[in-house]
């Protein structure tokens, strides 16, 4: 109620004053003026209702004051006394705030008029203004005067300077003292209200230091003046010693934050440690020095980024060669020393700071990050931390990561380990050797060449590497968490962890030493004895990976030394060497197998294989006798008899198709034992007699015979491997080619065994496909399967479609559209195929292949 | 109609990822899906192992994926994975036909083929599944020829991750030039080969393969010989610890003849006539050949 009849007063007054100064009856309008002003001195309003008066009589004594500055213009010089004796007119109001009001807005307009005793005018001002004790009054009042005396502060020369400087900070002074004086005033029960009303009064306040700094910009200043210099002596030791000395926590931070922000930096500079040592510390006990020091660091950090940005456009010589780093962490030492309760979100934001700062200014200076993560571990970490510690830790950690240009940057930091190994969190400690693995993977050619680069990285990553699987908790039940099952469905494993999986795989990739292929390979098996092998439930998912790395550079070192050979060299050192690492890769799939066998034998039988092609390669015989036999016990243990883990349907008419693990496991061995070359006759013979017996005994028929017939191939190979004696007699060669007749035998009767037609059938073609590949004549004009083989099982098939196609129901048969009948499919697609068959034999004849067969 | 060939990553167990070029050339709209909006299908030929963030690569890629088992896949992994993927049909074959136009496309991992990689074994496997185009992988070596009207693509393995076959260099490059030779559009002028546009400056329209590699690898072997000789010499003067000594010249070379050129293969078809790209990654270069595919009865 009582503001909106202040607000109806001042309206109608000022409605009568502009009135009266149209009449130009200036009396009459100081007189309504002097009303309004009245309204001023108003008791129960808050700053905020206050402020809204505020600013209406603000705008009303504008007019008065426009009206002033023309007439004193039109009655020029002579009447310049005019304005003088208004000056004191004025001055015999009777209420103080009234007066003062128009005292200011008739000094202020006097001060712009040339020749007025500018000096003596604000020297007055100042003075009288201390006649108002009242809080809210007093501030508003004083800013008052601020406002309209901003532009017409005399700058001169330095006397001027020193005034005005001296004019604006004791207002500052004075307008501080009010400030927190209201805090005390009002029944105690009100000081939450208090200092609600204080905050939205802060502007008033800090409005002087922004003059302050405004003012140090204008003045131009002689030849011996520095801005700089003065700011250091003159201001902010008044300034500082005021907000120190109110000992108020909110004018304490907020007029820091003002300081900070509203000079420039070349000043912060510079009084770097007077306004650490000497201002921070003495602040307020529980003010959060950390955040002024973090708007402080920003500013620098800030100053530096634009500088950057600005090199090459400007030269900036005169850049500020403070060393800042160690002022500041001074600083925070003695805060330590001196406040060793300091609360642990306050040293997490100091810390925060000095990392951003560390990494902006001391790219290359990893001593400091240290010294920080050093006072962390052995200060801060010390005692138990809750989980908001922990947060707080992790992202002291975090923090610098993204911003190394080489993850390698970690290993100089020796309590960088010291303090993550303080994470008792699991998770976090997960998370931050992900952002360490995901860092040095977005980085390109980061290579590890030494053991301790590899301890450096792989320290970080056993938290991932015995990272347990099978843990299933609600969220995984309820498929919050994606998982998937593993091990035929028994196990469970999250994307999650096989995504970590597939990241500490790709760091291995990293283990790379190009000059030293030897080097690398025992860098690699440094890795699994000290680190992947600390989990084994996790092995199958990280040695893979590992073995055929190994394995790569073996085969690279085995082409190496074969060159050598090729020059004359003494290759017996290396070729030593090759055998012990062959020994070593063994027993580490030994390990994979030891452990892993029960669900992973199919992968542990490709790697065994890919090792024992890798070893004949190497011309190392006898090793890769011994993983093929290595093979064949997998082959026996695990996979002969596993049923088909996979609930698919398996068609057996598909050659190329789901199959039994059996029948794929013989066709993988089957394809190595295909490439090698360095093997004498006899041993290969032995192993591929036991692939051809183990082909031959398989379950299922279409299994056994396409197990066979493709064995026919071994032989063939067989038959130009150099035996013992190293000749290869025409006697033995024609063995071979016998077995492979053999084989094409044995899978024909097995086909011909079989209950259901249509798959004989099939089979009978696919055999013939077989044949037609063996009918090719070696040197000596010999065919291992001649024409008349060939034209007998073409007749067999003709008489097995025709028998078929009698059984068949002839309206069912031929209806192509029939799509369910899936005997008919089959035939019809058994027939088309022989069809092709035929026309490719036909084809191939117009080339004098394939003479004498009968199409 | 476009459509991506790709096989043989072994992410992360023999390699860390694609190259980079390969990544932007391929998935030039990482955050859209599908990534990249001129190939409409993807033919995978396995062997990814075990990295969900690249089969999702391959997924995202086109509107239409469709896989085969490799060698190293975990089906029952897999399986999985693309089911989370949104795959509807994520039952993985060992081999697949697909029509694409008016050509019957088949396509297998190919590690049951015996002999692997074998022309006579493929030709026979084409003429079962009675195909026009047989794609097989497992082999990690470009390949693209036609015999008895059919066609036959390998498109390599797409990370260049190791193989353990036998690395016979000299062998290579001639099977290579024989096949490739025949078929190699003599015009290499084509610049608007398909991706070009988003590789930039990256990729390089290449010569005619079949007539370079030969070249390259002449002097090259002329050159290690003549080293040979004489770091020879000067380890005989060093005695007899000069064996454990590394030649690192040779040693280079060999490492870049045993090592395997990251490449895939896309697929261009209108109606019957199709024409193939294949690209290559080479010393930080991305390389396109082109080959015309002969029109098939």
């Amino acid at each position: 109620m009582s503001l909106q009849s202040s607000i109806n007063t001042i309206n109608q007054q000022s409605g009568l004053m502009k009135q009266n100064l149209n009449d130009n009856n200036l009396l009459q309008a100081l007189k309504h003026c002097l009303n309004f002003l009245n309204e001023l001195r108003i008791n129960k309003l808050s700053p905020k209702q206050y402020y809204e008066i505020y600013m209406m009589v603000f705008d009303s004594l504008e007019v008065l004051l426009n009206h002033l500055a023309q007439t004193t213009q039109k009655k020029k010089k002579k009447d310049t006394p005019y304005l003088a004796d208004l000056y004191e007119l004025v001055q015999y109001s009777g209420n103080i705030i009234p007066r003062l009001y128009m005292m200011i807005m008739v000094g202020t307009t006097y001060m712009a008029t040339p020749g007025a005793p500018t000096k003596e005018i604000m020297k007055d001002m100042i003075e009288m203004c201390r006649g108002v004790q009242h809080p809210i009054r007093g501030l508003f009042l004083r800013y008052y005067l601020s406002q309209r005396i901003k532009d017409l502060l005399p700058l001169d020369n330095e006397e001027d300077f020193n005034e005005t400087v001296h004019f604006l900070v004791s207002n500052f002074i004075e307008m501080t003292k009010l400030w927190v004086r209201l805090q005390h005033q009002g029944h105690s029960s009100e000081r939450e209200l208090r200092y609600k009303e204080r905050k939205e009064l802060k502007i008033l306040v800090g409005s002087n230091l922004v003059r302050l700094s405004q003012i140090i910009d204008d003045y131009q200043g002689g030849e011996s003046y520095s801005s700089i210099n003065y700011y250091a002596e003159n201001i902010l030791p008044t300034i500082t010693e005021q907000i120190i000395q109110c000992r108020d926590h909110l004018a304490q931070s907020y007029l820091i934050d003002v300081l900070i922000q509203i000079f420039p930096d070349d000043f912060h500079f510079a009084t770097l440690p007077f306004l650490l040592n000497d201002v921070f510390i003495n602040l307020h006990p529980l003010l959060k020095k950390s955040e002024l020091v973090a708007t402080l660091i920003e500013r620098f950090v800030n100053y530096h980024n634009n500088e950057a940005e600005m090199v090459g456009k400007l030269s900036l010589e005169n850049k500020p060669q403070v060393d800042l780093f160690p002022i500041f962490w001074d600083f925070y030492v003695k805060l330590h020393e001196m406040d060793s309760e300091l609360p642990i979100d306050e040293h997490s934001i100091f810390l925060q700071s000095f990392i951003t700062l560390s990494l902006t200014y001391y790219p290359d200076n990893y001593q400091n990050l240290d010294t920080i993560y050093q006072f962390a571990t052995e200060k801060l970490a010390t005692k138990e931390s809750g989980s908001e510690e922990q947060d707080l830790w992790f992202r002291l950690l975090v923090a610098p990561i993204q911003h190394f240009q080489s993850i390698k940057t970690l290993f100089k930091l020796p309590f960088f380990f010291e303090f993550y190994h303080k994470l008792t969190s699991v998770q976090y400690q997960k998370q931050l050797s992900l952002e360490i693995i995901n860092k040095l993977l977005s980085d390109k050619n980061e290579q590890f060449s030494t053991t301790e680069d590899i301890d450096g990285i792989f320290k970080y990553l056993l938290v991932l590497i015995k990272d347990p699987t099978e843990k299933l908790d609600t969220a995984k039940n309820l498929g919050i968490t994606k998982t998937y099952k593993v091990n035929n469905g028994e196990g469970i494993v999250t994307q999650e962890f096989l995504s970590n999986q597939e990241k500490i795989c790709k760091v291995i990739h990293l283990i790379e030493t190009p000059t030293d292929p030897f080097k690398n390979i025992s860098n690699l098996m440094y890795v699994r004895k000290k680190y992947l092998n600390k989990e084994f439930k996790n092995i199958i998912y990280t040695y893979p990976a590992l073995i055929m790395k190994i394995l790569n550079k073996l085969r690279l070192i085995g082409y190496y030394v074969a060159e050598l050979k090729k020059q004359g060299k003494d290759i017996t050192h290396q070729e030593l060497l090759i055998t012990s690492n062959f020994k070593n890769l063994s027993v580490i799939i030994d390990e994979l197998y030891h452990y892993h066998q029960e669900y992973h034998s199919e992968l542990i039988l490709k790697i065994y294989l890919n090792a024992a092609s890798a070893a004949d390669q190497l011309s190392q015989q006898s090793l890769s006798y011994e993983l093929f036999n290595q093979c064949f016990v997998v082959y026996e243990e695990n996979l002969i008899l596993n049923p088909s883990h996979n609930n698919r349907q398996i068609n057996p008419h598909d050659s190329l198709g789901e199959a039994s693990v059996p029948y794929q496991s013989i066709l993988l061995i089957a394809d190595k034992l295909y490439t090698l070359r360095n093997f004498n006759k006899e041993n290969y013979e032995n192993l591929i007699t036991k692939l051809t017996l183990y082909g031959s005994k398989l379950l299922k028929k279409q299994d056994q015979c396409r197990a066979v017939y493709f064995c026919a191939h071994l032989w063939w190979w067989c038959a130009y491997l150099p035996d013992e004696q190293d000749n290869n007699s025409r006697e033995n060669v024609d063995d071979d080619f016998k077995r492979i007749l053999e084989c094409l035998q044995k899978a024909l009767r097995v086909a011909d065994s079989c209950m259901d037609p249509y798959l004989s059938l099939k089979l009978f073609i696919e055999i013939l496909n077989r044949c037609l590949i063996f009918n090719v004549a070696d040197d000596e004009g010999n065919t291992v399967i001649d024409a008349k083989y060939i034209n007998g099982l073409i007749d067999l098939i003709r008489t097995n479609i025709d028998n078929l196609n009698d059984e068949e129901d002839p309206a069912r048969a031929f209806n192509e559209e029939d799509e369910n009948n899936q005997e008919a499919r089959l035939f019809r697609f058994s027939r088309e195929y022989f069809q092709r068959t035929l026309e490719y034999i036909a084809e191939e004849q117009q080339a004098d292949v394939f003479e004498g067969i009968v199409v | 109609m476009l459509t991506l060939v790709i096989g043989d990553l072994f992410v992360p167990d023999r390699a860390i990822g694609l190259p980079s070029d390969f990544k932007k050339l391929l998935s030039p709209n990482p955050s859209a899906i599908p990534s990249n909006n001129k190939i409409a299908q993807v033919l995978c030929l396995g062997n990814v192992t075990n990295s969900i963030e690249t089969l999702q690569f391959l997924y995202n890629l086109s509107p239409s994926f469709h896989m085969v088992r490799g060698e190293y896949d975990d089906a029952q992994l897999l399986t999985q994975q693309l089911k989370a993927l949104g795959h509807e049909s994520p039952n993985i074959p060992f081999h697949q036909v697909v029509t694409i136009d008016n050509l019957k496309i088949g396509f297998t991992s190919g590690y049951q083929i015996l002999p692997r990689g074998d022309d006579v074994a493929l030709l026979t496997l084409a003429r079962e599944l009675n195909v026009d185009i047989l794609i097989w992988g497992g082999t990690h070596k470009v390949e693209a020829y036609a015999v008895e009207g059919k066609f036959f693509i390998n498109p390599g393995s797409a990370t260049g991750a190791h193989t353990f076959g036998w690395a016979d260099p000299d062998k290579d490059s001639d099977d290579e030039a024989g096949g490739e030779s025949e078929l190699d559009d003599a015009e290499n002028d084509a610049a608007d080969a398909k991706l070009e546009q988003t590789a930039g400056d990256d990729s390089k329209e290449g010569e005619e393969s079949g007539d370079q590699k030969p070249q390259n690898e002449e002097p090259a072997k002329a050159k290690l010989d003549l080293f040979g000789e004489e770091t020879a010499d000067a380890s005989e003067s060093l005695s007899g610890s000069a064996s454990n000594e590394i030649d690192l010249e040779l040693l280079n070379k060999v490492s870049e003849s045993t090592s395997v050129i990251p490449s895939f293969c896309l697929l261009d078809s209108q109606g019957s006539a199709c024409t193939l790209y294949i690209y290559t990654y080479l010393k930080g270069e991305v390389k396109v050949n082109k080959v015309s595919i002969p029109r098939n009865n």
